[in-house]
């Protein structure tokens, strides 16, 4: 019994995998004060767009692979793969959504994604 | 035969698939990624960055809220220099709208259009549009002189119009135009076709206004025709 109690508690674990913490962006393309990326959450102005290589860190610092994103809604922020591993993101309409994030396949986790007024970040 | 291949064949196989390694033509702009070439195309006349036909004189500054344009793009190092290997669309509808080929500037602000492989795939490039109101008319003739306010009777004048922000800087895409004279016996206009070029023909002497609209921007000039 208390060995069959081990491995259910044991087996949401496995399943689950490296948890996802944060990301972590460079070579950000030019897109002044109209875009802010963050760790947990992106920022971004209505119908700009932003590409960057991107990181997903699990909480030990080291990268998640084969890691790709989506939106969960493509009406507020579109999500795309770019040139040379790069992510694009663009601020479809205004509003909240999440970013999904997978590795290998598997859903690892989301962000908060914002896309604002320009006037609200060119003002910053 | 086989050294004179060697020293023209490269290029002449680069010049016969259009591979675009080269400088930016006058009417492109390299996209923010640096992966190709975005170039800017008039719909037709109406538009000011295209004072000779439909090429752009260079990629605007900016276009006018309300106009239309066409962007299209070209992936740098492409062997086969296909336009229609990446489509192009914007960001965001609510700044542009796509009409069949070409796009409409819907709002004032900053508007990414992006490249994308055809089959949906990736992102190639993109660059950003500044999109403007049009807070002033400024009409001149045709060749960008100022406007001759005297005329002599039977003399004809071609007229340009081109809006600008609210910085002087002159916004490109098409529109319409509707123009009008205050007196038609005195300065009569040539067509009522509603482009950016308007003829206009000295009938006979006195004064007379003539006047050019775009959706809440007005210019007029004033002229004076005189006897011969």
């Amino acid at each position: 019994m208390n060995r069959l109690l081990f491995l259910a508690l044991l087996l949401p674990a496995c399943g689950s995998g490296p948890k996802f913490e944060q990301l972590d962006y460079s070579r950000v393309s030019t897109a002044p004060n109209v875009v802010d990326l963050e760790p947990t959450q992106i920022r971004l102005a209505h119908g700009v767009a932003v590409a960057a290589d991107i990181d997903a860190l699990r909480p030990n610092g080291k990268k998640l692979e084969s890691v790709a994103f989506q939106s969960s809604d493509e009406s507020v922020v579109g999500v795309a793969r770019g040139p040379d591993s790069r992510w694009v993101f663009f601020g479809a309409g205004l509003g909240r959504t999440q970013i999904q994030i997978f590795s290998k396949g598997k859903r690892k986790g989301q962000i908060e994604a914002l896309v604002v007024r320009q006037s609200e970040l060119s003002s910053d | 035969m086989g050294a004179t291949w060697r020293a023209v064949g490269p290029g002449l196989l680069l010049a016969l698939f259009g591979l675009h390694c080269g400088p930016l033509d006058d009417d492109e702009v390299s996209g923010d990624l640096g992966q190709g070439a975005f170039a800017y195309g008039c719909v037709d006349s109406s538009d000011p960055a295209c004072r000779d036909g439909f090429d752009a004189d260079e990629f605007p500054n900016g276009v006018s809220t309300g106009s239309r344009f066409e962007v299209s793009f070209t992936e740098f190092d492409r062997v086969f220099d296909d336009p229609d290997a990446a489509r192009v669309f914007p960001a965001a509808p609510a700044f542009i709208a796509e009409e069949g080929t070409t796009f409409r500037a819907r709002s004032a602000g900053l508007a990414a259009l992006l490249a994308q492989q055809l089959n949906g795939g990736r992102v190639i490039d993109f660059v950003h549009v500044r999109i403007a109101d049009i807070v002033e008319l400024r009409v001149v003739e045709s060749d960008g002189d100022p406007v001759s306010l005297t005329l002599t009777e039977g003399e004809l004048l071609e007229l340009r119009v081109f809006g600008v922000d609210d910085v002087g800087t002159m916004l490109s895409g098409s529109r319409s135009y509707d123009w009008s004279t205050s007196d038609s016996l005195v300065v009569a206009l040539d067509t009522l076709s509603p482009t950016a070029l308007m003829t206009v023909r000295a009938e006979a002497a006195g004064p007379a206004t003539v006047t050019v609209e775009t959706e809440g921007a007005t210019a007029s000039v004033d002229f004076s025709v005189v006897a011969p």
